[in-house]
């Protein structure tokens, strides 16, 4: 009996681990690609592989500024299913001005993007896809300058959309409960036997 | 064994016993917790529904006093704004299995565990294929016997709409397919497979319903 109530509170402490390893607290898929919505990523970005239904993602950005000398400019951006957010750092060379632009596009609207000190106009029309953007920039001015050319990829997380995790950790947290509380009671008794 | 060795085995038993006692009142006070914030969610949504429900349409007093100055053109219809996660969408019936629950957006943790979530992606009652997912061992429990022609009701702030269903499913849970748009007014429900597993159970099972109007409901 003694070696009966021994076991069975051995078991409990064995078993109650095992079932917290098969809970819903452990079973993540490793790596940093777990999806928050179907059809997107973790950093929100549309899935090219997903089959899900997407938004509308297209959208046109103008930036009005004027530089000179050479411009660097890189732009990161996050995709939402229905915003579009980018920002956008421009660096002139040989005056040594940068500007900055705040684009928020949901719906195709347009962001400016002015430098502080510069000769000459430069316009940079960017257009936005779900996977990557491509910017054209269209430099016009009498007195300036302006080389470079500027692209912007959305870098996706590689991550596969799944359907909403409908496993609840209630039973599991239960079932631990349940067991911890009769091993408890099994050792209570055990002890009582032996005093 | 000497007495002191024997003493401090019970000790130690004691303290292991202590141990185990309050980690199953821990786990199964969080239970306790989870399941009456569950159910008295449901309550109180559910009122808030039907007194929504119960209340008169607003109507615009388009008054026949109105001046020609005073018009204002109404604008373009808009696209319905995003929900935010956990308000209040409808409820979702199922009479034949017993299913009643309210359904919120989104499919958070909280929210599948206080009721039936849309899936953000996924369309509006009645505009295309509506995606609802919830927790087998609690909203859809019922779904465990539910069979075709079984009839749906959906009911929201924009209106009732009846599903019947047309075929279940077993999928793995990569498969998103079944929440595609097929430019039908649809009712997809989410809900893990196996019904009886401990954990996170590895499949997902499906039941895609069609709408139909109040009269062939009734038929059923």
């Amino acid at each position: 009996m003694k070696r009966l109530n021994l076991m069975t509170a051995v078991l409990a402490i064995v078993a109650a681990p095992a079932l917290f390893a098969q809970s819903t607290l452990n079973t993540n898929a490793p790596g940093p690609s777990q999806e928050t919505k179907p059809g997107q990523t973790n950093n929100n970005l549309q899935n090219p592989g997903s089959n899900m239904q997407q938004g509308n993602q297209n959208g046109t950005m103008q930036e009005h500024g004027t530089v000179e000398g050479t411009a660097n400019e890189s732009t990161t951006g996050t995709n939402d299913m229905n915003s579009q957010t980018g920002t956008s750092t421009g660096t002139t060379g040989t005056t040594g001005t940068t500007g900055t632009m705040n684009n928020t596009d949901s719906t195709g609207t347009t962001g400016t993007m002015s430098n502080d000190t510069a000769t000459g106009t430069t316009t940079t029309t960017t257009t936005g896809s779900s996977d990557s953007m491509n910017n054209t920039d269209t430099t016009t001015g009498s007195t300036g300058s302006y080389s470079g050319s500027s692209s912007a990829t959305d870098t996706t997380t590689t991550s596969s959309a799944s359907l909403p995790q409908t496993a609840s950790d209630l039973p599991t947290v239960a079932i631990a409960g349940l067991l911890a509380l009769f091993a408890a009671f099994a050792i209570r008794t055990y002890a009582k036997r032996n005093a | 064994m000497n007495s002191s060795s024997i003493a401090m085995n019970r000790s130690r038993l004691r303290w292991l016993e202590r141990a185990l006692l309050l980690v199953g009142i821990l786990c199964l006070g969080i239970w306790a917790w989870s399941w009456l914030d569950s159910t008295y969610f449901q309550y109180r949504e559910n009122q808030i529904l039907d007194e929504a429900l119960k209340a008169p349409p607003k109507t615009t007093a388009a008054a026949e006093t109105d001046s020609l100055g005073s018009f204002k053109p109404q604008p373009a219809a808009m696209p319905p704004k995003p929900l935010e996660d956990g308000s209040l969408i409808g409820r979702i019936e199922i009479p034949r299995v017993g299913v009643s629950a309210v359904v919120l957006e989104g499919v958070d943790t909280k929210a599948l565990r206080r009721g039936v979530g849309h899936i953000p992606e996924t369309a509006r009652p009645g505009t295309g294929n509506v995606g609802l997912a919830a927790h087998r061992d609690s909203f859809f429990r019922g779904l465990k016997d539910i069979r075709k022609n079984d009839i749906i009701r959906l009911q929201t702030l924009e209106g009732t709409f009846q599903y019947r269903v047309e075929w279940t499913e077993i999928v793995k849970p990569e498969d998103t397919k079944v929440l595609a748009d097929n430019g039908t007014s649809e009712l997809t429900l989410v809900t893990c497979y196996p019904f009886y597993y401990v954990g996170s159970a590895p499949k997902r099972f499906i039941v895609r319903a069609q709408q139909v109007d109040e009269g062939e409901a009734r038929v059923e």
